[in-house]
């Protein structure tokens, strides 16, 4: 190959790689949103408002949420501050930054003695899950063991 | 081929195809991650919102031996927050209660964003829209010693949650 050729072949090349070299970039701060604290709280936050909405008077609700405990944990959110219920809306905190708020329809109490509460459990591969309790009552605050 | 700066260059060689492809395809797959990022549960929501007031109408009628009234506030006898359906509020329902007797009127009842209404004939016509709220219908007969009636619920929620 003549220097010209070279030459030329050389500037396709950096070019190329150049290129590469941004779409990655594009791609990892893509993934990067995806995967952040405030898509977790959305997921969440919803999750938990549905399962309100969609749930009976004096029930109890148990859900996973060992993928929102990894990021809580690496914000230094206690578990307690990561879910926050009130007669409207679930809030999900996971950063130090910001929370995220969904209503709920279901004019439920939850129960003000253990309403939420938090259970690890490891599973026979040896993995640690983390899970969330909730306690319904009935519009009048009362839960099933008649307690206000 | 054409001249460039005095060089001689192919515009469109595979090369050029290849890079524009890359670039394209990156562009194209970062925007859907990052505009997909967005769960979207007002379908969701809506059924669930018109379930439970099917249930409780049919049940709540039932034990009373006759098809809830007029003047029945449907939302708090059905274990609904009736301030969400205030101001402006991102929830619509309506019930229509058709009697098969002719004594008793038969009537319509609205709460919430009465706007939602529209939307419903839109999402209902199976067009796909992002912003618009979400809706579902559900149809039940109500029995009662005077015949019963017929229920309509329409329950529509548009989901829009808050960074705090």
């Amino acid at each position: 190959m003549n220097k010209k050729g070279e030459e030329l072949v050389i500037e396709q090349v950096i070019f190329i790689v150049l290129n590469i070299v941004f779409v990655g970039l594009l791609l990892a701060f893509a993934y990067k949103t995806s995967s952040s604290a405030f898509t977790f709280e959305q997921r969440y936050a919803k999750e938990i408002a549905l399962l309100i909405d969609s749930t009976a008077d004096n029930s109890a609700l148990k859900l996973d949420v060992t993928e929102a405990y990894e990021i809580a944990k690496k914000n230094n959110i206690p578990k307690e501050e990561m879910i926050v219920i009130s007669d409207k809306e679930v809030i999900l905190k996971l950063s130090g930054e910001k929370g995220y708020a969904y209503p709920y329809f279901h004019k439920v109490s939850i129960d003000k003695i253990g309403g939420i509460s938090y259970e690890d459990k490891k599973e026979d591969s040896g993995n640690e899950r983390v899970f969330v309790n909730i306690i319904l009552g009935n519009a009048g605050g009362e839960n099933e063991n008649g307690q206000d | 081929m054409v001249k460039i700066n005095g060089k001689r260059a192919n515009l469109l060689s595979a090369w050029w195809i290849l890079v524009i492809i890359i670039i394209g395809s990156g562009l194209v797959a970062g925007t859907l991650l990052f505009f997909f990022n967005y769960a979207n549960v007002s379908l969701a929501e809506s059924e669930i919102l018109a379930n439970n007031l099917a249930r409780c109408i049919f049940e709540k009628s039932v034990n009373a031996n006759e098809v809830l009234d007029e003047n029945t506030d449907f939302l708090n006898e059905c274990s609904i927050n009736s301030e969400l359906f205030t101001g402006s509020s991102r929830y619509f329902v309506k019930i229509n209660v058709d009697y098969s007797d002719s004594e008793r009127t038969d009537f319509v009842k609205k709460y919430g964003a009465n706007a939602y209404e529209k939307d419903c004939e839109i999402t209902h016509a199976k067009i796909k829209t992002k912003y618009f709220s979400q809706c579902d219908i559900k149809k039940i007969k109500v029995p009662d010693e005077k015949g019963g009636a017929d229920v309509e619920i329409t329950a529509s929620s548009k989901s829009s949650g808050r960074q705090i």
